[in-house]
């Protein structure tokens, strides 16, 4: 029997639903479509989220994965009241840590914390859209801010949300955000202010 | 351009998401709601079903086996045949060899490889 908020197509069995908790509770109850339907509106933003933290795309691919694969796992646990999309968020961005501290771990190397500094003139060019300019400009944040800015990004002034994601404080989040904020603004402001050529100096 | 917070904020809610790579979804189902677990549940079903008839089998030949009057004797010519072996030099290098390998490969440690989940990756 379908639940309410689930609409249950008789004619074609097919799933039509709006609401996350309601895939959620029809993937408990064996709907494999419904999972298909949660990865299909999340997909890209955990793999942004995963992109922006890691800043490899190989390594936000299979966080995203590992991210939705514990999701499935852990989707007994799922609270109703909760909302998916800070609870995978969640996920993804532990498991993101987990990559970063593996990272640190076996890596001689120290974690790049900025952007390339000398980037080559087809990067200059690249970068010569806002776009561009303003993905360069977040890679090149420190960890804590560039999360908390793609979150931002990805659910909106919902700092409480964002808060839960990362487990901290509210106060902190909007001081992080600000903190982001500041050296977005100044890092584009130089920017600006630089010349065409002497941006593709060393 | 003056980038004042609103600003900021404008450029961050304009900025367009990136593309994920194209077989994220299909990898994502089909380490999830498509991992094969009934398939594997099928396998052990007739794992069990192979080691039930295995049980079974070596039963019988047990019981062939000492309902044969020179059971005994026979088994003690085999345990003297392999009694025998250890008192070969040749044998008794080869098992000291062996051991030793052995014991060099349990001492060996190893990097702990990453964790990685991939599926369907060339």
């Amino acid at each position: 029997m379908a639940r309410p908020g689930m609409r249950l197509s008789a004619r074609t069995g097919t799933l039509e639903v709006n609401d996350d908790a309601t895939l959620v509770a029809a993937t408990l109850a064996g709907r494999s479509e419904a999972f298909g339907m949660l990865v299909e509106r999340y997909e890209r933003a955990v793999y942004n989220l995963c992109l922006r933290t890691l800043r490899d795309a190989e390594e936000a691919k299979d966080a995203s994965q590992e991210a939705f694969l514990k999701a499935f796992r852990g989707l007994k646990t799922f609270r109703p009241g909760a909302k998916f999309s800070t609870w995978i968020f969640s996920i993804a961005y532990h498991a993101c840590c987990d990559r970063l501290g593996r990272r640190k771990r076996y890596s001689d190397a120290e974690l790049p914390e900025l952007a390339d500094p000398n980037p080559g003139p087809a990067l200059v060019a690249e970068r010569r859209d806002e776009a561009s300019a303003l993905r360069a400009a977040i890679d090149a944040l420190p960890e804590k801010y560039r999360t908390v800015i793609t979150l931002y990004h990805l659910q909106g002034h919902q700092y409480e949300e964002i808060a839960r994601v990362l487990d901290l404080p509210i106060g902190t989040v909007k001081t992080h955000l600000f903190r982001a904020k500041e050296q977005l603004r100044r890092q584009l402001a130089h920017r600006d202010d630089a010349p065409a050529g002497e941006a593709g100096r060393a | 351009m003056n980038h004042e917070y609103d600003e900021i904020d404008r450029a961050l809610f304009a900025l367009p998401l990136e593309d994920p790579p194209k077989d994220l979804h299909q990898s994502i189902l089909a380490l999830t709601v498509y991992a094969p677990s009934e398939a594997e549940n099928r396998a052990g079903l007739w794992e069990a079903i192979a080691a039930g008839f295995s049980l079974a089998l070596a039963a019988v030949l047990a019981w062939t086996v000492f309902r044969n009057p020179a059971f005994g004797a026979q088994i003690v010519a085999a345990f003297t045949l392999f009694g025998r072996g250890f008192a070969d030099q040749a044998t008794l290098a080869a098992l000291t060899a062996g051991c030793s390998a052995v014991a060099w490969v349990s001492l060996m440690t190893f990097r702990p490889a990453r964790v990685e989940v991939r599926s369907g990756r060339s």
